[in-house]
């Protein structure tokens, strides 16, 4: 009698259906390949439409609910591509080859095999942003009379998400050198477009969190012990390099409750515990501050094992050797972070806590956070990550260069400011080094207001000297970054006090005043 | 046995691997894009192949000094991860990327790869 699938079909169907998968996959992934190359036209792409949706149709009636779920995702890629005739962005292409190359090992999984380590929920986001930003920025090529420059040659090094936040910040700007109704349009596109920004830079962490604990629970049958893993962080999200630190942060965290902490379950029930160990991961946000901890009812840490393990290894100098003299005086819960005590144990050689913290503890650190380890009330371990959470800040000195219109440069530039020689210039003509941001910036003949420059701002970083002229004082304050570019875009748009203002970048800008060859910035020499 | 890797040198892009007790490094240097994809592709075919060899528990893959990867690329990648999850458990390593977060289009990329196996890839930024 031969075996079914979970769905009750026959082997031989779904051995049938692999075989047409894999052979629809095949097609598939040559007639993109031409399409991209510019030999396919729309035959081709009908026929890729075709292969895809066939697949997925295949896909649904056999049950696999993964397969059809990771074809819709192709869909919607293959939608957008043939949107913008073919010409797609390289995260684009990649996440279609991901695609061809997900359905193939979903398809090839035999029935009932787990999905190890396949983290298809983050897939589907990724998708979804990808989506998102390449129709946001297809509509905004067909509004914005400077959507060349979103287009720079440099675009090649630069993810959706930037090319995002640029879109939007040449809005703003458009927006400020407008008059009228398309002012207020112009206002509302940058608006919608940093909606795109935020929502294309913020992950949810209950996403974050899913995606490890399929993996959590593998891992626990493949080391024989049972785990229950309890998550409560819903509802918070974080800029994207946030949940980049914590993702680390929760990867080590887990595997290492799993791998050292909990125990088998006959150790357990000897103990007098449940046979199922647990883990809970839970999240809060307090201020500007993201908590994530991870906790398990495991055997807690051994500090006499790990003393002697980081004598042996040697990750204490001499002197706290000298100093602890064998008495377990150490920081134990420190110990475990030491870069090298992971190594040694990933090799096998002895047991004990610490795979990878050190680890968890540098992404952490490079998003300004820590991570803790201590003892958890009522036996086991408790992993403590602090980040610093949602807003971003930089301190900027802001001015007027037209009467209502603020701008702003970063305080990284050192500010002195002279006034402009009394009968030197007209209103309206400016000393030929004194560089007018709007006009740089090419809206200054849009404007109602002329230049009239009341203080010339010399700017000054490293080598490289700026004059700016300015019709107010400059005053340093912060500012909150609501749609962040690149360094080397020439500008940004901050949140100061509650109104939005244009930050420049001055090296930028003075570079793009030296290629219109009309104002040269002066290098100090 | 040490690691056999022929260093990769063309003009614009540069390869070379070391390995130390259960760990292989493969460190990609320079731009990678379409004129360099079977260097590229060289490089990771022997990287799996010796990984392989020498029954290592990770390979770090250092993209900190690799300034650009088209598409085409970064699909040797995908190719090896796919490869790597069909392999029975014990045959497994981990893979863990150095990147550059001022490079943004590593950030994406890596992310997105990383979804194959969230258990085997580590991005360190």
């Amino acid at each position: 009698m031969s075996s079914t699938t979970a769905e009750g079909l026959p082997d031989e169907f779904v051995q049938r259906f692999r075989q047409l998968v894999a052979e629809r996959l095949a097609r598939a992934e040559s007639l993109w390949f031409s399409l991209l190359q510019g030999t396919g036209h729309d035959a081709e792409a009908a026929e890729l439409l075709r292969v895809v949706h066939t697949l997925k149709g295949d896909a649904g009636v056999i049950g696999l609910t993964d397969v059809h779920l990771v074809c819709h995702e192709l869909e919607e890629l293959l939608d957008v591509a043939k949107d913008v005739a073919w010409a797609v962005p390289d995260d684009l292409d990649l996440l279609v080859t991901m695609s061809f190359h997900f359905i193939g090992l979903l398809a090839r999984r035999p029935a009932g095999a787990p999905v190890a380590g396949i983290d298809l929920a983050g897939f589907v986001q990724e998708v979804d942003q990808a989506v998102r930003a390449t129709r946001a920025l297809e509509r905004f090529a067909g509004t914005s009379p400077r959507g060349s420059l979103a287009a720079a040659p440099e675009d090649a090094s630069l993810d959706q998400e930037s090319r995002l936040a640029r879109a939007a910040t040449l809005a703003f700007l458009e927006h400020l050198g407008a008059r009228g109704a398309s002012r207020e349009r112009l206002h509302q596109l940058w608006k919608l477009l940093r909606q795109e920004v935020a929502q294309s830079s913020s992950t949810p962490l209950q996403r974050l969190v899913e995606r490890h604990v399929g993996a959590t629970k593998e891992l626990g049958e493949q080391l024989g012990k049972l785990v229950d893993v309890e998550v409560e962080v819903r509802g918070l999200s974080v800029t994207r390099r946030v949940a980049d630190a914590l993702d680390v942060g929760l990867l080590h965290g887990i595997r290492n409750a799993i791998d050292h902490g909990l125990e088998p379950p006959h150790e357990r029930t000897g103990a007098g515990k449940p046979p199922r160990g647990r883990i809970r991961v839970t999240a809060a946000i307090e201020g500007d501050v993201v908590e994530m901890v991870v906790e398990d009812d495991g055997r807690g840490f051994d500090h006499a094992a790990i003393v002697q393990r980081a004598l042996d290894n040697g990750l204490v100098g001499d002197t706290e050797r000298d100093a602890e003299r064998g008495e377990a005086r150490f920081d134990v819960h420190e110990l475990v972070f030491r870069s090298g005590f992971s190594t040694a144990h990933r090799a096998g050689r002895i047991s004990g806590r610490g795979v990878g913290l050190d680890a968890a503890r540098a992404a952490l650190g490079k998003v300004g956070g820590q991570v803790t380890a201590r003892a958890r009330d009522g036996g086991g371990a408790r992993i403590v990550m602090r980040v610093p959470a949602l807003v971003h800040h930089m301190q900027v000195y802001v001015f007027e260069v037209r009467p209502g219109i603020p701008v702003a440069i970063p305080a990284t530039w050192v500010v002195t400011v002279s006034p402009e020689p009394e009968g030197a210039e007209a209103p309206g003509v400016r000393r030929p080094f004194v560089i007018d941001p709007l006009e740089a910036l090419g809206i200054a003949a849009q404007l109602e207001h002329v230049e009239h420059v009341e203080h010339v701002l010399m700017l000054r970083r490293g080598l490289l000297h700026v004059h700016f002229g300015a019709s107010s004082l400059p005053r340093l304050a912060t500012a909150q970054r609501i749609c962040p570019t690149t360094a080397s875009d020439p500008m940004e748009v901050v949140m100061v006090q509650g109104r939005e203002v244009l930050v420049l970048r001055p090296e930028q800008l003075a570079e793009a005043a030296l290629l219109d060859g009309w104002r040269s910035p002066s290098r100090a020499t | 046995m040490p690691i056999d890797f022929p260093p990769i040198k063309s003009k614009i892009f540069q390869a070379s691997a070391s390995d130390a007790g259960t760990l292989a490094t493969l460190r990609l240097m320079g731009t990678a894009d379409a004129s360099v994809h079977v260097h590229v592709q060289q490089a990771v075919t022997v990287m799996r192949e010796q990984a392989r060899a020498l029954q290592v528990s990770e390979v770090a893959v250092d993209m900190r000094e690799l300034e650009f990867m088209n598409s085409s690329c970064f699909k040797c990648f995908i190719t090896w991860l796919s490869d790597l999850l069909e392999q029975p458990a014990e045959q497994r390593y981990r893979i863990r990327f150095l990147s550059d977060p001022s490079k943004h289009w590593q950030h994406r990329s890596l992310r997105a790869l990383s979804c194959f196996a969230v258990d085997l890839v580590t991005i360190e930024a």
